[in-house]
């Protein structure tokens, strides 16, 4: 049966009923298209992310009081680098500035330019960065949000920060990091860890936290451990901890999308079930002449669902090639803004392509079978129409 | 009449096929890679609220078990040795 006439009967069946499927191709495509780019969006970002991971810490050290974590003891890092398997003990200056003309808070991170390894880092972030030249006057690395925001305030070429101690520090904006670290930069200035201690208010016998490496997977429980029981008043943050943080965040937007998707693909399907029930007398009378000419009720099934089968297809193909196109070429307006966010600076960035196929065939499936669902049993209600009384 | 199908078949596969073409074609940007690794903060610059902290991931997993029943791993058989 399924041969090149067959084909062309289909085919012609669905010029025929195109008003029928026309309406429903669109609604389906719309359906497929919010979701994929749901599903795009929020599969980009966690992968941008994740990429990230293996820069973090393996443990962060930060002192609590009162529910609340403070300043650490510098003297904490010597004390941790001499448990067996840290690598290194890095204590770390940063923390969030607050800036009064738009209510925003930028947040400042202090570096030590002289750490090879850093130096080594922001060269390869930023090329042809005269380091003896950065070093020369108080200077910062900012991001695209800090710098719009300045810029918005006719700060072009530097900012005055107010220290805790109502000191005035001007420093100079010297370059802007690359767009493509906005995920990360975009609230973010860099400058000279001395500079940042000034402006945070972090004296020079203490740091904001530390950052503890452990080159070895399996002593992390161990370690772990030995650092809770070092002293009362500690929090010790593993890399595990941001990565399941990273998940919950993303999950939880996309989960509210699915839960509506849910809503909606049911609401379709209703209407689908009503739609394709409604046999018109000329459906009638096609499935009676099919009948008569020696079509078995299975061939007239067949004929039914593949005719549905091509909409469904076609609107799936069709919504998901939107969608990429919506969220990696126009970089998803409207819809980046509930993952971003609005309360803060504005974020401007574009993501790295990338598909997870095994999501893209659930997102078929959970498409695909309640649309076959609901056209499988108005097409078997057709096609059993007994065809005498069909074509009467 | 299975001609315009074609057509409209052919239209939706040279649309998948560029977006196919486009996803292999990406070059990877190492920026966000670099820039974590200089500041290593693991935040997302994601907007947020004046009253909620940037670094809103930190969980406090202290009471996590109790600090006497320590749970036995492997490693505590190799530094037994």
């Amino acid at each position: 049966m399924q041969n090149k006439l067959f084909y062309n009967f289909l085919f012609l069946l669905l010029l025929k009923h195109r008003i029928k499927h026309i309406s429903i191709f669109i609604i389906s495509t719309l359906i497929v298209f919010i979701l994929s780019s749901v599903v795009l969006l929020s599969n980009a970002l966690q992968e941008e992310i994740n990429t990230t991971l293996d820069s973090q810490a393996d443990f962060v050290i930060q002192k609590m009081r009162a529910g609340k974590s403070v300043n650490t003891p510098l003297s904490w890092s010597d004390e941790f680098r001499e448990i067996e398997g840290i690598s290194q003990a890095q204590p770390r200056v940063y923390g969030q500035y607050f800036f009064k003309p738009n209510a925003e808070h930028f947040t400042i991170v202090g570096i030590d330019f002289f750490d090879e390894q850093k130096s080594k880092n922001l060269q390869k972030l930023i090329t042809n960065l005269d380091m003896k030249k950065f070093l020369e006057k108080p200077n910062m690395l900012i991001g695209h949000g800090v710098k719009a925001l300045l810029d918005k305030y006719y700060f072009f070429d530097y900012y005055v920060f107010k220290t805790p101690h109502q000191k005035k520090r001007k420093v100079n904006i010297y370059q802007i990091f690359p767009k493509e670290s906005s995920l990360l930069s975009n609230d973010m200035i860099i400058m000279d860890i001395d500079l940042a201690r000034e402006i945070l208010g972090i004296s020079e016998e203490q740091s904001t936290d530390i950052a503890l490496y452990n080159p070895n997977e399996l002593e992390a429980e161990n370690i772990y451990v030995k650092l809770v029981l070092k002293h009362a008043d500690i929090r010790v943050i593993q890399k595990s901890d941001i990565a399941k943080a990273y998940k919950r965040l993303f999950n939880y937007k996309g989960g509210l999308f699915l839960i509506l998707y849910m809503i909606v693909l049911l609401t379709f399907m209703m209407i689908l079930y009503q739609r394709y029930s409604m046999v018109q007398s000329s459906d009638k009378k096609e499935i009676g002449i099919l009948r008569a000419l020696g079509w078995s009720i299975k061939d007239v099934i067949i004929l039914k669902v593949t005719e549905s089968f091509m909409v469904a297809f076609g609107a799936f193909l069709l919504g998901f090639i939107l969608a990429f196109f919506f969220v990696f070429v126009l970089d998803a307006p409207l819809l980046s803004n509930i993952f971003y966010g609005y309360a803060n600076l504005p974020m401007d960035i574009s993501l790295h392509r990338s598909i997870d196929f095994s999501l893209v065939s659930l997102l078929f499936l959970f498409y695909i079978l309640p649309f076959m669902t609901a056209v499988l049993i108005p097409s078997w209600k057709a096609s059993v129409i007994d065809p005498l009384e069909a074509m009467r | 009449m299975s001609k315009i199908f074609a057509t409209l078949f052919s239209v939706l596969a040279l649309a998948f096929g560029l977006t196919c073409i486009s996803l292999l074609t990406v070059n990877k940007s190492t920026a966000l890679q670099s820039f974590a690794q200089l500041s290593t903060l693991p935040g997302l610059a994601l907007s947020v609220r004046y009253f909620e902290p940037r670094n809103r991931f930190y969980a406090d997993e202290n009471e996590r078990f109790f600090i006497d029943m320590r749970p036995i791993s492997t490693m505590d058989f190799i530094y037994a040795k």
